[in-house]
């Protein structure tokens, strides 16, 4: 095989070894960026929902906690609206109410 | 005490009132791994999908260096078309495995069917229908043909902005800070090689190459006004025609007897009827 073929192929070779490695390296923090990401939002959220809690104010939507497929983000729109955390259980049995005080 | 509070609801993060879950209560909560996972592998799959039209942009231009052949520009283009495939698919795998949202498997591929926010899921499912089609017809290259193939890889010029749009226009994360930026930068990257492009291409036709490029102005422009107007505006997500989904749709979970938080979804079959479930909240006026 001539010098100039040979050279070609071995470029080629390296190339094709570049390609692969940049892939596998893009894909491996593809994927730890989505499990960081993931993990972020869920902190974004808790601390969100704290702050909320504590504060008792209107929260927004910047924070990326779920606002519920139900539309109703508008504060009084009389709609049902998603908790941003797990609510503790009430003692004793729940019943539905339809206003009222 | 009232009779919201002896009922056990509560005031929500956004004002409106919650249950809380007695023996057999529903639950609706944010706090499911899959909705986060949702969330991240939409914005790895945005960045994914921008790194490969921008190595697309790249083969476009002819751009190669002494250290860097053309042919890793396409090895690479082509294997990040197929991560951003692959990203894209586990976005939609946990979108609709995650039974918070009412979204099915054919919302997913069928535009515009979605009960929850139609128009800007419906923007997803086209840039999905889109991927999918470059990708397959990537494939087949070989027995499709140039021209063909050429043909519907221009769509991937439809497709990128379509993603984008969709990522800023659903809302959940568009005013988090840091995916506003990484959204900036992507579009950045492909406009400044979009421009690149209209720059060294078509040299016969200077026409086409301006009126690219006041295109490629106009639509910027408009696309920051839109957000600015838009998405980052508070209540952007209370405007987005959400179906009327008060706790009369709302149902127990099916994912067993963990209980885990979910609400019924319409077209479902309805899991456990009101009747079943003392606890049921009914719908609190304003």
């Amino acid at each position: 095989m001539p010098d100039d073929a040979r050279f070609a192929a071995a470029a080629r070779d390296d190339g094709l070894r570049r390609v692969r490695r940049l892939t596998f390296q893009i894909g491996a923090a593809a994927l730890a960026c989505s499990a960081g990401i993931a993990v972020a939002f869920g902190h974004l959220s808790g601390a969100s929902a704290s702050n909320q809690t504590s504060s008792g104010s209107a929260g927004s939507d910047s924070t990326g906690s779920r606002t519920g497929p139900a539309g109703s983000s508008q504060p009084g729109s009389g709609s049902f609206q998603p908790p941003a955390q797990n609510v503790q259980p009430a003692a004793g049995p729940v019943q539905g109410v339809s206003g009222g005080s | 005490m009232t009779g919201a509070a002896a009922a056990g609801l509560a005031r929500g993060p956004l004002g409106a009132s919650v249950a809380h879950p007695g023996p057999g209560a529903i639950v609706v909560t944010s706090s499911t791994p899959l909705w986060y996972l949702t969330r991240a592998t939409g914005v790895v799959a945005l960045v994914l999908l921008t790194i490969g039209m921008a190595l697309g942009l790249l083969i476009a231009v002819r751009f190669e260096g002494r250290a860097w052949p053309r042919f890793i520009t396409i090895g690479l283009h082509r294997n990040m078309s197929l991560l951003a495939l692959a990203f894209t698919a586990a976005h939609v795998l946990t979108t609709i495995t995650d039974n918070f949202v009412p979204i099915d498997l054919q919302d997913a591929f069928v535009p515009f069917i979605s009960p929850y926010r139609p128009f800007w899921l419906g923007l997803g499912a086209i840039a999905f229908d889109l991927l999918i089609a470059l990708t397959v017809t990537s494939l087949v290259r070989a027995r499709l043909g140039h021209r063909s193939w050429r043909l519907v890889h221009w769509t991937a010029y439809l497709c990128w902005p379509v993603a984008v749009l969709h990522g800023l226009g659903t809302g959940t994360d568009t005013r988090t800070r840091w995916v506003l930026l990484v959204t900036i930068a992507c579009v950045a990257a492909v406009a400044c090689l979009l421009g690149w492009r209209l720059a060294q291409g078509w040299p016969a036709h200077l026409g086409v190459r301006v009126a690219g490029a006041i295109a490629l102005v106009a639509a910027l422009a408009a696309g920051g006004a839109w957000v600015v107007t838009g998405p980052l505006r508070p209540g952007w997500t209370g405007r987005l025609g959400l179906p009327a989904a008060g706790p009369s749709q709302l149902g127990r979970d099916t994912r067993g007897a963990a209980g885990h938080p979910g609400v019924f979804r319409p077209g479902h079959s309805r899991p456990a009827p009101a009747a079943a479930s003392p606890a049921a909240p009914t719908r609190i006026p304003a």
